[in-house]
């Protein structure tokens, strides 16, 4: 029997390999990730590990609260400790260091510098003392307070040379430093486009705003003093809100963190490859069950000399087994180079990581084999147990074709799932239940299982609709290629259904985005009360200093700038809870004219000092109610308690405002997130915008926009995002070209003594491809239009569901879906290029001849 | 007119068809007979377009068939050529109807109507023309083709053994429609087959063997035809 599986497995093999085909870009997709994942995270220990390699110990502040964007909050470090440190036996070497994530550098052309991970504005660190892993490749670290060191990369890269003067912007200002050195991270001249500036610690503390405060302090223990003890030395004499660990422990610390974030987006990478993979179940449930029709009279054969159900099961699943795991190694090797591939995009986006050979790691190896064996399994067990009810009799018969289509069971199971999804959605809209998004989702699933259960239901009917021009255009290959598409309806469904899928997500991601940008688009609309508003560009999260909005303020013809300020802060809830998040800050009295909120409750105007407005989805979510007390503590672990005073109902908030005054009392981060422009009356819009134009020139990363840019920047956004899960969503929907491109080689197999017998009678070869062609359009289109209905039916539901999100509009990008849908037709179109090409070359008389 | 047929080459060359000239009346009935591997259906697949010759020439009003291209080949099978095969003859997602103007549909020629009329009386399926293949038995799908065969007036029409799967009464309707077509509707067919009976019903049958036209008879009976082929079997 084994032999004999094999041997089967072999005599069509063609017919497997597009099915290995599916199995194999899901597979890749997924291995491509791991590996990624994988390499990355190592390149990020390894370099973790290096740095961390000469450092036995590091002295830091207690953790205030985690950040959303960067490094975690912590306490700061007075000065003195530095000599306590210093005096601890064992220590040979202590080393200050004070650093800021916020700075800009400009290059030699004014232009911002840096690339994707940012800038870091570090204090040099006395290599003599401790090694910090920085070498020098030319000149000296920085002496004075008006000179600077950079690395090679960032130096080169922004066209500087030793002596030429280079411009770094904090938010305290702007200062202008000396290059008088370049150095290396051990013996690479970047990392992961880094760009990282040294100033003296004295010029680090200046510009920084933070004299006598420290980030951390870097120690060397003695020769025959281990990290451990040295750290349990250091322990005792330090002060609350300080804490000491060993190198190891914060390179496997910071490791972690990266990990973590990256970890997020391979997740997201694998949701995509799981549904590549499930697009590609449907492609190996097709092949497998026209095979088993196909084979009907020779598995009868089997059965009447003497084979057993189980031998007959474990022949089939041993074919599925061998298509497995082949499809999965091969899988592996193209998601190997896919991961290259994607190595080599970050570099060239100027992510670069050192050494980074890749790292297929066993695990990675074993997940993909399992994944691929287990997936190809399921999807052929229900033709494997098909192929064992074959009668024996049946060898006698003519050849069969599965062509049962709609049983009544199917109808109803199909039709009760469908209500039970219509069910759950219109419960999910009409409770108010806060969080009914996972209802709506668990509504999608069962709407998508309804329609894979009833779909051979609906094949003739939506053939009808969809085919119905064919005939009246195409004339008889027309109708011949409606008819075709219907014979066996079971395997148009389970064809169409791949697409369907893929179609679906991307219709309901479109119409979502579409609706989002409507609703964005309005409220801006309705706030936007400034001539322009400068914010930051993209998606980068560039803050400005107040001294733009001051020069800004300068300009002839600006009546009023008002700017939103924003920092991250961590606020205490009267429940006890805490959350880190960004807090906004407002001059109740001027913003208004900026830029209006949509009020819940309240006047903004009417913000006291030691008020806070709170957007009504935050109060929603923690239970506040006006008159509740929040705490708000900021990055330096001073902190100011706040009076809920307001409700705003505007997500361009970001949920939390307090007023400007307050602010700048308490945070030691003054930096400006968004500031509007309003011109006196009477002023020309076009004549001051240049002037204006200059000033934001200044600080790179901001932009200036009037209203129209606003939106359109925002649309741009979205577009971004949107095409960012195209791309993601696209190999799923080569899978289910692949899929139909399958199933209509099979069934043409199917169909070569018919084909023989058209072209016999006068089809010619074009008419014959076009019927082909005709027919797999046709197919495509069934999946485009069921995952057309699919998407949009629960993009509307999710508009509905988030409507008190700020999601209120619901708008439906007639163009976009319109492209969807001929892209369906084109998808058909190039499905049946292959099946096409081998129809129009068959041999007429041999056609006729085949039995 | 000399056609030579070879399939191979060398030591395992097969002569298919060794040096034949034939010349098919219009408006008559000619059967082709002879043992398997005489080359009988080689001889129709080449004169009706359907397969090409090693060197010779075939000629269907005139035209040479050998100059032409596939497509030429395609649109002459269409609207110059019937076909009725042994079996498989309809394409079962179209209805009897739909089958018989097949080759005009294709050709995107407008049936005359009055002739469809006649030929759909002729063969007597004017109530089944809705019906699907699978839903006709195998007399009336073979009517079906002949009907098909008919409808687009073809110069030549070649049966391949058409009656090979009929029991004999519906084989004898069948001849009986292919007689018809050809007195009443003055239509030329050509017919393979290796049954006398069928045969004898043809106004001359040609004896083929191995490749080479070997006698004739005009005006056969089955006796005569039963008679003459014990000939060649010795």
């Amino acid at each position: 029997m084994l032999r004999l599986t094999l041997r089967s497995l072999w005599s069509h093999k063609r017919r497997l390999i597009s099915t290995s085909l599916a199995v194999l870009l899901g597979v890749a997709f997924m291995a491509g990730t791991l590996v990624l994942a994988d390499t990355v995270n190592r390149v990020f220990r390894d370099l973790f590990a290096d740095a961390y390699e000469h450092i036995d110990a590091q002295v830091r502040g207690t953790e205030l609260f985690a950040s959303e964007i960067g490094p975690t909050h912590r306490n700061p470090l007075d000065e003195s400790l530095l000599e306590e440190v210093r005096a601890v036996e064992g220590v040979v070497g202590a080393q200050p260091w004070v650093m800021s994530m916020l700075a800009t550098m400009l290059d030699a052309e004014g232009r911002q510098a840096g690339g994707l991970v940012g800038v870091i504005f570090e204090s040099w660190v006395d290599h003599d003392e401790v090694d910090f892993g920085y070498r020098m490749a030319e000149g000296h670290p920085p002496a004075a307070d008006d000179e600077v060191a950079l690395n090679v990369a960032a130096a080169a890269d922004a066209g500087y040379e030793l002596g030429d003067e280079v411009t770094v912007i904090l938010p305290e200002g702007r200062t202008t430093y000396r290059l008088v050195g370049t150095f290396r991270f051990f013996d690479a001249d970047s990392v992961a486009g880094l760009v990282a500036i040294q100033v003296t610690l004295n010029e680090a503390q200046r510009v920084t705003d933070r004299a006598g405060d420290l980030d951390g302090i870097f120690v060397t223990a003695a020769e025959g003093v281990s990290r451990e003890e040295v750290v349990e030395r250091i322990a005792p004499i330090l002060p609350d809100g300080a804490e000491v660990l060993t190198g190891d422990q914060v390179a496997d610390e910071e490791a972690d963190d990266l990990a973590e974030a990256f970890g997020f987006i391979s997740q997201i990478l694998l949701v995509f490859a799981g549904i590549a993979l499930f697009v590609g179940s449907f492609i190996i449930y097709n092949t497998f069950s026209i095979l088993v029709a196909q084979r009907t009279r020779e598995l009868a054969l089997l059965r009447a000399v003497g084979a057993s159900r189980r031998q007959l099961l474990g022949s089939v699943m041993l074919e599925a087994a061998v298509v497995g795991v082949v499809a999965a190694a091969a899988g592996i090797g193209v998601g190997t180079l896919l991961a290259a591939g994607a190595m080599a995009l970050l570099d060239t986006v100027g992510f670069d990581l050192p050494s980074a050979g890749l790292l297929l790691s066993g695990g990675t190896v074993i997940a993909a084999l399992i994944v691929g064996l287990v997936v190809t399994l399921l999807s052929a067990v229900g033709p494997a147990v098909r192929a064992t009810r074959v009668a024996p009799l049946e060898a006698m018969r003519e050849s069969a074709v599965d062509r049962s289509s709609a049983s009544r069971g199917r109808t109803i199971a199909g039709g009760l799932v469908l209500a039970a999804s219509v069910a759950i959605v219109v419960l999910a809209l009409v409770t108010d239940a806060p969080d009914v998004v996972p209802l709506v989702g668990l509504g999608a699933a069962l709407g998508l299982v309804g329609l894979l259960v009833i779909g051979p239901v609906l094949v003739r009917p939506l053939a009808v609709v969809l085919g119905a021009w064919l005939p009246r255009v195409r004339g008889v290959t027309g109708r011949l290629a409606r008819e075709n598409a219907v014979r066996s309806p079971k395997r148009t469904a389970s064809t169409s259904a791949a697409l369907m899928i893929g179609v679906a997500l991307v219709a309901f991601i479109t119409v979502l985005a579409a609706s989002t940008r409507t609703s964005i688009t309005a409220q801006v609309e309705e706030g936007f009360r400034a001539d322009f508003m400068v914010q930051s560009t993209g998606f980068t999260f560039t803050r400005v200093s107040p001294a733009m909005a001051d020069e800004l303020r300068d300009v002839d013809g600006v009546a009023l700038v008002s700017a939103m300020r924003a920092g991250e802060a961590q606020l205490r809830f009267p429940d006890g809870d805490s959350t880190g998040t960004f807090i906004a800050a407002v001059d109740p009295t001027t913003f208004s004219q900026v830029y209006e909120f949509r009020m819940d409750e309240g006047e903004l105007a009417d913000l006291s000092l030691g008020g806070l407005a709170v957007d009504r989805r935050a109060a929603d979510g923690r239970g506040l109610e006006i008159g509740d007390i929040v705490e708000v503590t900021m990055p330096d672990g001073s902190s100011i308690e706040l009076t809920v005073e307001l409700l705003t109902d505007d997500p361009s908030t970001g949920g939390w405002t307090m007023t400007l005054e307050a602010y700048e009392q308490v945070s030691p981060e003054q930096v400006d997130n968004l500031v509007g422009v309003v011109l006196a009356s009477g002023v020309d819009a076009t004549a001051v915008r240049g002037a204006l134009q200059a000033v934001v020139d200044r600080y790179p990363g901001m932009t200036l926009q009037d209203q129209d840019d606003f939106v359109s920047s925002i649309a741009d956004q979205v577009t971004a995002l949107l095409n960012i899960v195209y791309g993601l969503l696209a190999i799923s929907i080569v899978i289910a070209v692949i899929g139909i491109a399958n199933t209509i080689s099979l069934s043409v197999h199917e169909r070569t003594r018919e084909l023989g017998l058209l072209r016999a009678v006068g089809m010619t070869r074009g008419q014959l491809r076009a019927t082909i062609r005709w027919e797999a359009v046709l197919v495509a289109l069934m999946g485009t239009g069921l995952g057309l209905a699919l998407g949009i039916g629960f993009s509307f539901v999710m508009t509905r569901a988030l409507s008190t999100q700020g999601l209120d509009a619901f708008t439906l990008p007639i163009g976009q879906l319109a492209v969807l849908v001929v892209l369906g037709a084109v998808v058909g179109v190039i499905a049946a290029l292959r099946p096409a090409y081998r129809a129009g070359r068959l041999d007429v008389l041999k056609a006729i001849a085949t039995e | 007119m000399d056609a030579v047929k070879v399939y191979g080459s060398g030591p395992t060359e097969v002569r298919a068809l060794d040096g034949v000239t034939v010349d098919f009346a219009a408006g008559r009935f000619t059967a082709i007979m002879g043992p398997s591997g005489s080359g009988k259906s080689t001889l129709m697949h080449c004169v009706a377009g359907l397969d090409s010759l090693t060197s010779g020439r075939v000629e269907i009003d005139g035209v040479d068939l050998t100059t032409l291209s596939d497509k030429a080949l395609t649109r002459l099978r269409r609207d110059r050529v019937g076909f009725v095969f042994q079996a498989f003859n309809l394409v079962p997602s179209l209805t009897a109807a739909e089958n018989i103007r097949l080759p005009m549909d294709l050709g995107g020629r407008d049936p005359d109507r009055a002739w469809l009329d006649d030929v759909i009386d002729t063969v007597g399926l004017r109530d089944r023309l809705s019906h699907r293949p699978s839903e006709l038995s195998g007399g009336q799908q073979q009517r079906v083709a002949v009907a098909r065969a008919l409808a687009c007036q073809p110069t030549i029409i070649f049966a391949d053994e058409p009656t090979g799967n009929l029991d004999s009464r519906s084989g004898s309707e069948m001849l009986d429609f292919m007689r018809r077509a050809v007195d009443d509707l003055g239509q030329t067919i050509v017919m393979v087959t290796h049954d006398p009976v069928a045969a004898s019903r043809s106004d001359r049958i040609l004896f083929l063997v191995d490749g080479r036209i070997v006698d004739e008879m005009v005006e056969p009976t089955a006796t005569s035809v039963i008679d003459r082929m014990k000939l060649f079997e010795d």
